[in-house]
């Protein structure tokens, strides 16, 4: 990619004002002093890329008033009525396109962007047949008149799909990749790639080097991520198939056997059995029915022949009923006890809890005061008196207790785990209470039919009726029953091959996660990263690096940044983590330039087939009083590099020797100006 | 024979303390009621004692708001804590509270303590809720009409 120029349009009321520049193909070096423009000239540039959320921020309110308010001509100020930004870009296959972005405007929305074919600034085509795209719109990048997705496309690159800290998956947006090669001025400078927008993106940087270094990992980084979504997916399908099928059962009072509450690649639906206890005797769901059916047939002998029954028979019917009817009474009356019993205990457990929860509170106050006193110099939070100094014992009624007592860490630890055993007790509880609670209601179901037909019998033996009423009602019942209990033995097999299916998936993706490669680099990767690394060091060495041996500087191969003895190399860190890697400040931004003029050199070398843009757009990277010699080096190897093109806006401490120093024998494209950046425009 | 060697071993382990028995947290809790519930930043001893004794549960807290609402306390004894006492004489060691002829007298680095505690909205939030809520209500004569009562009897 090369940016062949910029331009900004302002119509105001004193005429058309702006600027306009033309960049080199290799070293463009814009000079200008401080608050000349230098970054308005940046982040317009930027803007005109559809790129401001690197400078942090969305749409025109990243420009200064200058372009989008009013600006002040021969001290006059004159209001912006209307503002725009162009840009000309070409391809690495040569074409040419020029988008137009309004910075303000009554009509058109700083979200457009329109795209012209062929060079409008430097060509002098005319404005003409704009296709319009748009940014920040929800599929930005993805849907077609998204205007990243144009670039993207426009760029020939393919960016991968990454992993985001939510679990599920992001595209590496675009932006992502400019934070790599274009470094704004105020929070650029403070980290190796530090202005990638926030996306979510699990390791945004690292996944950006490994993309502009061209590593294979992102196939397999998708394949696992992918293998991780359908393993939650399988698990949730399991529990959620298996709960239908057990309400259902338990509703009815049979309980599932042979089903593993999680998944399990042992599952087997042959030992999946459907039963329920009578007495001590277990009874299958089919045996079940088949009884039932069975008493259906015996009841419409009985109807049959029921005229001719004696009051003999009448009455062990009556005595056979209540007996059954006793039983369960006693069935009943005992889970209706441990149902209360138990939701007693939950609400024992849930005041526990929330005791625990209260003393926790105050312990963390505890805590806080004992802070707040160690702040204010209160002996006591040293636990010492303040009287005598000597120590005293963190209970003020530490003499009646014998023994040690906690200190207040070790008490919030410890009340801690007490919650989360409550909270686990509470839980276990009420699983139970709805076991218990299903079970009450099919036998107080059952006790209510027993009644019924109790009291059919008894109206049957006193009013001698020729038709058994007892007989009817009883065998309503079991044909509502055995209807109930067929809608289980439907669902059953449905719910067994789901299960047996996700089974068998779970098979298949764990041993495709125990075919991923262990190593997430392979060794061509590891070959591209060998290379970055030696990069790296030549850069450090050349810009004059010192703060740490240079062979001694490794890149991380989890983080892909630059490690002494496994420390990332930072900027010195107030608190003194550790003196080894820290670098003076100057140093560190010597370190970024080395880390980004690298990124490039083994994107582009033979063998690598990185995705470096081949721009770097550098914002006043001589921070911190940065040596001019270093400078100087640093200018000299970005004018070198083939077929990298770099702009670098800088003031050069606002010294002529100094510029003379950093420039001298290094060919560039030199912008400057005048006093301000925004002047009329001469057509 | 290994059987003959092996030994039972105990190990003595902390128990758990009482925050309130925590000396800083008694003596917030006693600033507390001298910032937030006390005339002039005083308080004798049984006052303080009655409000350390209603801060413990919840039901004694609603005894001294309705004696705020009938400015009469129908309490007829309240426990006497001998942690107060032992967070006093600390609280005074520190200068954090200071005696003064029959009471206590919150000290200028105890309100400043105490202030700063309460700059954190959790910090001892029940508690300042129930002492907000009672106010100065509850005075020094409603108290010493119910401790001269015990003299009497």
């Amino acid at each position: 990619m090369k940016i062949r120029a910029l331009k900004l349009h302002i119509v105001s009321t004193g005429g058309d004002f702006g600027f306009s520049f033309a960049f080199g193909k290799q070293l463009t070096v814009i000079r200008g002093k401080n608050s000349a423009g230098k970054s308005t000239l940046f982040n317009t540039l930027l803007y005109a890329m559809g790129m401001e959320e690197l400078v942090g921020g969305r749409d025109q309110t990243v420009l200064p008033y200058g372009v989008r308010d009013y600006f002040v001509w021969n001290g006059e100020r004159l209001p912006v009525l209307a503002s725009e930004a162009l840009i000309e870009i070409e391809n690495g296959e040569g074409k040419v396109v020029t988008f137009r972005r309004p910075i303000k405007h009554e009509q058109r929305q700083s979200k457009l962007i329109e795209i012209f074919d062929g060079g409008v600034l430097t060509g002098s085509l005319p404005l003409s047949a704009p296709k319009p795209t748009y940014v920040h719109d929800a599929g930005a990048a993805q849907r077609n008149e998204g205007f990243h997705r144009y670039l993207e496309d426009f760029l020939g690159l393919a960016l991968p799909t990454v992993p985001t800290s939510s679990g599920g998956e992001a595209k590496l947006y675009l932006q992502t990749i400019f934070a790599a090669v274009a470094v704004e001025q105020k929070r650029g400078w403070t980290d190796y790639i530090a202005t990638i927008p926030f996306y979510g993106i699990r390791e945004a940087r690292t996944k950006v080097v490994e993309f502009l270094l061209g590593l294979s990992v992102f196939e397999a980084d998708s394949l696992r991520n992918r293998l991780n979504a359908e393993s939650v997916k399988i698990h949730e399908d399991w529990v959620k198939h298996v709960g239908e099928l057990i309400r259902a059962a338990n509703a009815e009072g049979f309980l599932v056997q042979g089903v593993p509450p999680r998944p399990d690649v042992l599952f087997d639906e042959k030992l999946v059995r459907v039963a329920r206890r009578e007495g001590s005797q277990e009874i299958l769901l089919a045996d079940y029915r088949t009884q039932l059916r069975q008493e259906y047939r015996e009841l419409d002998l009985r109807a049959a022949s029921y005229h001719e029954a004696s009051g003999e028979k009448a009455v062990a019917d009556l005595d056979t009923a209540s007996e059954e009817l006793r039983e369960l009474s006693f069935h009943h009356e005992q889970s209706t006890t441990a149902l209360a019993l138990q939701r007693a205990s939950l609400k024992e457990y849930e005041e526990l809890l929330a005791e625990t929860k209260e003393d926790l509170a105050r312990n963390v106050a505890a805590q806080k005061l004992k802070q707040l006193g160690a702040e204010n110099a209160i002996e006591l939070s040293a636990d010492r008196c303040p009287t005598c100094h000597q120590n005293i014992s963190e209970s003020l009624l530490g003499e009646a207790i014998s023994g040690p007592v906690m200190n207040l860490d070790e008490n919030i630890a410890y009340l801690k785990s007490q919650r989360q055993m409550f909270e686990r007790q509470i839980l276990g509880v009420k699983d139970t209470i709805n076991r218990l609670e299903s079970v009450t209601s099919e036998i107080g179901r059952r006790l209510a039919e027993k009644r019924d037909h109790l009291a059919s019998l008894r109206g049957d033996l006193s009013s001698g009726a020729v038709q058994s009423r007892a007989i009817v009602r009883r065998q309503v019942q079991i044909e509502a029953e055995v209807e109930r209990l067929e809608s289980i033995e439907r669902l059953l097999p449905t719910v067994l091959a789901q299960l047996s299916d996700l089974a068998r998936a779970l098979v298949s993706n764990q041993s495709a996660r125990r075919a991923l490669p262990k190593d997430r680099y392979s060794d061509a990767d590891n070959q591209k990263i060998s290379i970055f690394q030696r990069n790296f060091r030549a850069n450090a060495g050349s810009f004059g690096y010192e703060s740490a041996d240079i062979p001694e500087i490794e890149i991380n191969r989890d983080t892909l940044t630059p490690v002494l003895e496994q420390l990332e190399l930072r900027e010195i860190s107030k608190k003194g983590a550790d003196i080894k890697a820290d670098s003076s400040a100057s140093d560190f931004v010597r370190l970024i330039w080395s880390y980004l003029l690298a990124l490039h050199q083994t994107s582009s070398s033979p063998g690598v087939d990185g995705n470096h843009l081949g721009v770097l757009l550098l914002d006043e990277p001589g921070q911190h009083s940065m040596r001019a010699e270093s400078q100087h080096a640093l200018l000299q190897h970005l004018a070198s590099e083939r077929g990298l093109q770099s702009i670098v806006a800088a003031s050069f401490d606002e010294n002529e020797s100094v510029f003379r120093e950093a420039t001298g024998d290094v060919s560039y494209t030199l912008i400057e100006w005048e006093d301000k950046l925004i002047r009329p425009l001469t057509a | 024979m290994t059987e003959l060697r092996r030994k039972l071993r105990f190990v003595r382990r902390a128990t758990p303390v009482i925050p309130e028995h925590r000396p800083l947290y008694k003596i917030a809790q006693l600033l507390l009621i001298l910032e937030l519930a006390s005339r002039g930043g005083k308080s004798s001893l049984p006052r303080l004692q009655l409000f350390n004794w209603a801060m413990k549960k919840n039901e004694r807290q609603e005894r001294l708001l309705r004696a705020k609402a009938e400015q009469r306390l129908n309490v007829a004894a309240w426990g006497f804590d001998p942690a107060v006492v032992l967070a006093l004489r600390f609280a005074i060691g520190q200068s954090l509270i200071q005696p003064i002829s029959t009471s206590y007298q919150i000290t200028d680095l105890g309100s400043e303590f105490i202030k700063a505690a309460c700059k954190d909205p959790d910090n001892l939030a029940g508690e300042r809720g129930f002492l907000k809520a009672v106010g100065k209500s509850i005075t020094e004569a409603m108290v010493s009409d119910i401790a001269q009562t015990w003299v009497d009897a």
